[in-house]
């Protein structure tokens, strides 16, 4: 079974892929844009991403297209056509790339941690005290919170789907939305579960 | 709590409770990675947008502040900007995390307040060494502005603070209307003892005095002072005349109470203290110099009619 950190970086990089993914759908219309100010806002943001994540190579290609976003907006004339097509073609053939050696590693991982799990016997209502402990730190943005609900979920796996809502929000780090997804959650169980 | 026992090194090492971080930063994945840098030794709270950063810093402030630059709506500079301009938030170390390599946008983060400019990809070692430095810093510095307010004898507030709150509450009251009580206190033939006892004694009879005062008034907001020599101030915001009369008898009885033998006194046996208590009601249009005066004049009267007591009074409204 994935522990908690190994889980924690396979986030970080399954969130990476998505926002790749966006990249490569939005590239096409990102340099043409009239106000490039969003497109630099972007392009600076992706660059700091990618060196995050290790990919340089898509970081460097970024940053060249955020150069080239910038010296647009300081003249406020459009990219000439010829050159917001090379950048286009570069963005999406190195996101593309970089996509596909993600996605490569996070299989090898995923091979290289599982292991026969043997769970021990939870019943759901169990999980009231712990998702109030997990409200708790939710309401005040501790990221501790994190980590209380990767166990969570770890253990109540037959939660998964009502879990599922409150992953979208924690990892999106939408905690306001949390806490009330996590209000309903503990209404629904203590209901479903009074004696 | 930090407090003038306690070593800095105690204060990083979570003996005393994690430090607290706040990491400020629109996209999940930079906030997951500082979390992961830093999530066994400090409490690490998070914000997506200034908005928020800036209203986590007044709830619950954090140690130190990783503060990312480029974020739709507040930019990192804004918010360090308005950290800085307020009061209660100016103390706390902020640290700006870019993929901005230019020297300019450095320097002008600089100059905004800010204590360091770390460039992504961030390195883990090198990002926890600084901030670590930088939390000794503010640790150290936390404790120096404190030692400017401190008593050096009895680890009470001085003068000087007491002066400087009693203003700031009394606006307080005077804008939300509500009640202020000031107690003035002071303890019984306290020359006597001293030449009886030895200045030593004397200064050992203070301490406990401040310790017992300051453990008898649990809210966070009320504050002892030393006023001068052996006389006391307690800052009672909020306090209603009826309640500041039994909080001053309990202070009474809690300091004689002690049983601190006190031979050459007339009281009693043990050291006992008078106690004036002043409150300012709703709608008084005086200031905080005649809170003082009252209670001042109070604390006179129960010198006068037998000591060991408690003497209190309503400010009347200006006319």
């Amino acid at each position: 079974m994935l522990d908690n950190s190994t889980e924690l970086y396979v986030d970080i990089a399954q969130s990476y892929l998505v926002e790749l993914e966006q990249l490569v759908t939005d590239a096409p219309t990102l340099l043409g844009q009239a106000d490039l100010s969003a497109t630099v806002r972007t392009l600076h943001t992706f660059k700091g991403l990618s060196l995050t994540i290790g990919a340089k190579a898509m970081s460097e290609v970024c940053r060249q297209s955020e150069m080239l976003s910038k010296s647009g907006l300081q003249s406020g004339a459009l990219i000439p056509e010829d050159r917001r097509l090379q950048a286009t073609q570069a963005l999406q053939m190195a996101a593309q790339a970089t996509h596909a050696q993600l996605s490569e590693a996070l299989r090898g991982l995923a091979q290289a941690t599982s292991a026969p799990t043997h769970e021990a016997v939870v019943h759901p209502e169990d999980a009231l005290p712990e998702l109030q402990a997990l409200r708790a730190l939710l309401s005040q943005s501790d990221l501790q919170a994190l980590e209380c609900f990767n166990a969570l979920r770890t253990r109540y796996s037959m939660l998964d789907a009502q879990l599922e809502p409150l992953h979208q929000s924690i990892s999106t780090f939408d905690f306001a939305k949390a806490v009330v997804q996590c209000n309903e959650l503990m209404r629904t169980l203590g209901s479903l579960y009074r004696t | 709590m930090i407090d003038l026992e306690t070593p800095v090194a105690a204060l990083l090492d979570s003996s005393h409770g994690k430090p607290k971080l706040l990491v400020v930063d629109d996209q999940p994945i930079n906030i997951q990675v500082m979390y992961r840098c830093f999530a066994g030794d400090y409490q690490v709270f998070m914000a997506t947008n200034g908005e928020q950063a800036l209203a986590l810093c007044k709830s619950n402030p954090p140690d130190l502040i990783l503060l990312d630059v480029v974020m739709p709506g507040m930019d990192g500079y804004e918010v360090c900007k308005q950290l800085k301009a307020d009061d209660t938030t100016q103390h706390i170390p902020v640290i700006f995390v870019t993929a901005h390599t230019d020297p300019a946008q450095e320097t002008h983060g600089l100059s905004l307040g800010a204590v360091d400019f770390i460039a992504k990809p961030v390195n883990p070692d090198v990002v926890r060494a600084r901030v670590k430095t930088h939390l000794t810093l503010k640790f150290q510095s936390d404790i120096l502005r404190r030692l400017v307010f401190l008593d050096g004898l009895t680890g009470v507030y001085n003068r000087r603070y007491f002066d400087q709150q009693l203003a700031t509450e009394w606006a307080r009251a005077a804008r939300s209307n509500e009640p202020l009580s000031l107690i003035l206190l002071d303890v019984d033939f306290f020359k006597l003892y001293n030449d009886r006892y030895g200045h030593q004694a004397g200064d050992d009879a203070l301490r406990s005095v401040a310790a017992s005062l300051k453990s008898a008034l649990k809210r966070p907001a009320d504050l002892v002072a030393r006023f001068g020599g052996e006389e006391f101030a307690c800052i009672l915001p909020e306090t209603a005349f009826d309640d500041a009369l039994i909080i001053a008898n309990q202070l009474e009885q809690k300091i004689r109470s002690l049983a601190i033998p006190h031979q050459s006194s007339t009281v009693d046996s043990v050291i006992t203290i008078s106690v004036g208590l002043a409150t300012r009601a709703n709608n008084t249009g005086s200031d905080a110099t005649d809170l003082i005066g009252l209670a001042d004049n109070l604390l006179y009267k129960a010198k006068h009619t037998g000591r060991g007591r408690v003497c209190s009074g309503v400010l009347a409204p200006a006319t």
